[in-house]
């Protein structure tokens, strides 16, 4: 256990470091001022209280929605609809304030609840059809989120939109109901300590509980879970469903924490984010948070360089995407030789 | 191979002290030796898979160094190993190119010649698996033909093959011999590991024996005894051959299958044909069958895998079910099966979790996991049945024989369980362990669990069961009531389906059918 652990250190290790390598190479292909660049892609994130606080205001969505990814992918059920689910949760969580006005907490969680919902029946439903007629998860929540992010588009552009306001947005909810913000200008929220719990809790479920345990069981050898008397067509439809509300849940801390309304295209890759972040954690609950760090790190420098040097936004997506394939192929060699000691 | 020492750290255990072993060109070596003497460990250093801490390989008179599989492939050295690497979604032609196809123009896969080639390699050596049935549709007995062919694809001169025939069954034996000895003749070399003594005196042409990691000496076959190769192996004197202790009458079945029967796959035959049985408590059925036959499809009713397309399954006079509850609570069944890796077992989970899996209610009280007393349970199980590895290794970590016996420790860990399904119990089990177990089953025989054991080992299917149903071709070929002068000879026979015998037992039988 010991020796695997440490190749797993060094994997990650090896992993970032040729991430990092790679994103030098490219700012300094790309920047001007190559030295500033990079003192504005690593060193302001941490050095810089604003972008420092947008750092940890995005590690809550990304944990949240990591979760998700993390229940699924624990289960051998792959999830590609997070997108969808995140962006219509987030709406679901923007209209019901609207729906019952005021801004009792009790509202609050009732956009919360029905945030999980809405991306739990998304979820859900892909997890049914594997179950009952063998359609590919992966495929179908893919196909279901992409008409969900549409569907989303055209009701927060449409029905209901925000006539007083220019952007393509809802109507915000009263600023009572959303999260104080605990570091101005930055948009660093409470949903932060909302996140973190959800990780602790996920932990808790994955180590040491009844359906944690069976649901990891179903995972790393579904006919041994099926022979231990574990029903494992209920661990196809309950993970896609909790997949999927975490998903939502993520959304709903956009929509209270850093928008107070639902902006069309708020989920801003959310949905994709967080499959690194998980890939990142090994699906570990608690590996999250610094998975999560990790990422939002990159996205905060990434968002520093394009104020301070003069680099397109498609150049920081590039190198965005060049650490993510670097990332996704650190988590590989697990799965293959978890395959291959098979004696 | 000289002096190979190899030690595995994790586990303080030396598998090799100073090993030798010497392989001539055509000829069939047998490495024999109790479960954990080193035999498998020698031969994965030999294949590659494993480094020696000292000591030499010499291939052809150089010393070479294996840093991997692809190195000793290099030198025509292959392994068969006792857990198959087949993949399921392929046929069984593509499993065998796999990684070595035929191609068009160096590029394109060609299907149809991968097809042709295996067709060819398969009837040249007499192997019966047809090779372009879907490898998730073969018996085990088949898939390991297809392992045996994907070395003889790849041209591998020197066939390592690890327990090969623990999962086949007394004819399938023959016939596998005689695939030994044709490629034998035809100048390959084969390394058998094994410990059953009388196959390895029928086939092979040379013997070395591993004792506690040491190779004792290495032996013609010719001129040696039973006797003498068993004190070699063992150290000491064999028992003789058991002879089954009646059970008590048949009455009030826990277990009944009421004509069951099963479809045929691509409109061949049905797979099982209005099978009907039944086990009484205090009596041990047993049911044998050549691979293909039905026996895998009964273990896979009696494991919810699949379910029949007409008649019953009850216990205890209720419908089968669904889902199993482990050996030792209220109506909990303890099921042996016969494939340990795959559905015995995860081998990448820690042994406790191997047991906790299957008693969860009992382990997690209150929905939470109480590892204390799952590592506690897995410990004292286990050693029960001597085996002291931590309940935190990982089960895939685990060598073959002690698989199996973490698998029976838990499944027979209850004091007086109600049903007890065995599907090839004894396997990988050397024979000090394989005795043990049969005392067992028969001290809760005794104690009136009703037993359904399927083997292809026929000594323990006579040494051991009241009545034996052979099936054949997905029917019942012979009921039979178990008496001393019952051969193995004569269950070949109903195996083989040359003869059939179905109405004797029924008057044993005081309420029909057994």
């Amino acid at each position: 256990m010991l020796a695997r652990n440490t190749d797993r250190l060094k994997i990650l290790a090896f992993t970032l470091g040729s991430a990092a390598l790679a994103s030098c190479l490219l700012l300094l292909a790309s920047a001007p001022d190559f030295a500033a660049a990079l003192g504005q892609f690593f060193i302001a994130p941490i050095a810089n209280s604003y972008y420092f606080g947008n750092l940890l205001a995005g590690m809550g969505p990304l944990i949240m929605a990591g979760l998700g990814v993390a229940v699924a992918f624990a289960s051998r059920n792959f999830n590609l609809g997070g997108e969808g689910q995140v962006y219509s949760g987030g709406l679901a969580a923007a209209l019901i304030p609207l729906a019952f006005g005021g801004s009792s907490p009790w509202v609050a969680v009732l956009a919360f609840a029905g945030a999980a919902l809405t991306g739990g029946l998304l979820g859900a439903s892909s997890g049914f059809l594997k179950r009952r007629l063998g359609i590919d998860e992966l495929i179908s929540s893919f196909l279901v989120s992409a008409v969900a992010v549409l569907s989303v588009d055209y009701l927060i552009a449409g029905p209901f939109r925000d006539g007083t306001s220019n952007f393509q947005a809802t109507t915000p909810i009263a600023s009572g109901l959303a999260f104080a913000k605990l570091f101005p200008p930055s948009s660093l929220n409470g949903g932060i300590f909302i996140a973190l719990a959800a990780a602790g809790l996920g932990k808790f479920l994955f180590d040491k509980t009844r359906f944690g345990f069976e649901l990891k069981l179903c995972g790393a050898n579904r006919e041994f879970a099926a022979y231990s008397g574990i029903d494992s067509g209920f661990y196809t439809t309950a993970p896609m469903a909790l997949s999927g509300a975490l998903h939502g849940l993520a959304g709903a801390l956009l929509v209270f924490g850093s928008y107070g309304a639902a902006m069309k295209g708020f989920s801003a890759g959310t949905g994709w984010n967080a499959i690194a972040v998980a890939l990142l954690a090994r699906n570990d609950p608690a590996a999250l948070i610094p998975a999560a760090f990790f990422y939002s790190y990159l996205q905060a420098g990434a968002q520093s360089v394009q104020m301070g040097s003069n680099i397109s936004s498609e150049i920081m997506a590039v190198i965005q995407a060049v650490i993510l394939l670097f990332v996704t192929a650190g988590a590989l060699p697990f799965r293959m030789r978890g395959k291959g000691t098979r004696r | 191979m000289l002096d190979i020492e190899k030690s595995y750290p994790g586990s303080g255990t030396r598998a090799n002290r100073g090993a030798c072993l010497q392989l001539e060109p055509g000829r069939i070596h047998a490495l024999v030796g109790e479960n954990g003497a080193g035999k498998t460990t020698l031969m994965k250093i030999l294949a590659g898979l494993e480094r020696p801490d000292s000591g030499s390989v010499i291939v052809d008179g150089r010393k070479v160094e294996f840093a991997s599989p692809a190195d000793a492939a290099r030198f025509g050295i292959g392994m068969v190993h006792q857990h198959f690497t087949i993949i399921p979604g392929f046929t069984a032609a593509e499993n065998i190119v796999f990684g070595a196809e035929p191609r068009k123009a160096g590029i394109f896969l060609d299907p149809a010649s991968s097809l042709a080639q295996s067709r060819e390699e398969a009837k040249r050596y007499g192997f019966s698996v047809d090779p372009s049935r879907q490898a998730s549709d073969l018996s085990v007995g088949e898939r390991q033909q297809v392992e045996i062919l994907r070395l003889l694809h790849r041209n591998r001169d020197i066939l390592i093959l690890d327990e090969p025939t623990s999962v086949l069954t007394e004819q399938e034996t023959r016939v596998f011999f005689g695939i030994l000895r044709s490629l034998a003749d035809a100048g390959r070399t084969i390394v058998l590991i094994s410990h059953k003594i009388r196959e390895v005196l029928e086939v092979s042409d040379r013997i070395t024996v591993m004792r506690a990691g040491r190779t004792l000496g290495e032996f013609p076959a010719a001129g040696m005894t039973e006797e003498r190769l068993s004190a070699l192996v063992m150290g000491e004197q064999q028992a003789a051959r058991r002879d089954a202790v009646p059970g008590r009458p048949a009455r009030n079945p826990v277990l009944v299958l009421d004509s069951v029967s099963l479809p045929g796959r691509h409109r061949g035959p049905p797979r099982l044909a209005s099978l009907s049985l039944s086990v009484y408590p205090g009596r041990i059925l047993g049911l044998c069958a050549l691979s293909g036959n039905g026996l895998t499809e009964v273990e896979d009713l009696l494991a919810g895998r699949i379910r029949p397309s007409a008649g019953r399954i009850t216990y205890r006079g209720k419908p089968y079910p669904r889902l199993r509850t482990a050996p030792w609570t209220e109506g909990g069944i303890g099921y042996v099966p016969s494939d340990r890796m795959g559905r015995g077992s995860c081998p990448d989970r820690p042994v406790w979790e191997n047991f906790a899996a299957v008693d969860r209610a009992g382990f997690f009280p209150g929905g939470i996991v109480d590892e204390g007393k799952a590592r506690r349970a897995a410990a004292s199980a286990l050693a029960g049945y001597g085996v002291t590895v931590s309940p935190d290794s990982l089960a895939g970590e685990l060598s073959g024989g002690t698989l199996q016996r973490m698998i029976l420790a838990r499944e027979l860990s209850d004091p007086h369980p109600e049903f007890l399904f065995l599907c090839e119990p004894s396997w990988g089990l050397d024979i000090a362990a394989a005795d043990s177990l049969y005392g067992k089953i028969e001290t809760l025989k005794a104690k009136g669990t009703a037993i359904l054991l399927a083997s292809s080992n026929l000594d323990e299917i006579l040494g051991l069961t009241d009545e034996i149903i052979v099936l054949h071709a997905g029917r019942v070929q012979a009921r039979l009531s178990n008496a001393p002068d019952l051969t193995r000879e004569a269950l070949g026979s109903f195996m083989l389906g040359l003869t059939a015998r179905t109405a004797a037992a029924a008057a044993v039988d005081g309420s029909g059918g057994v």
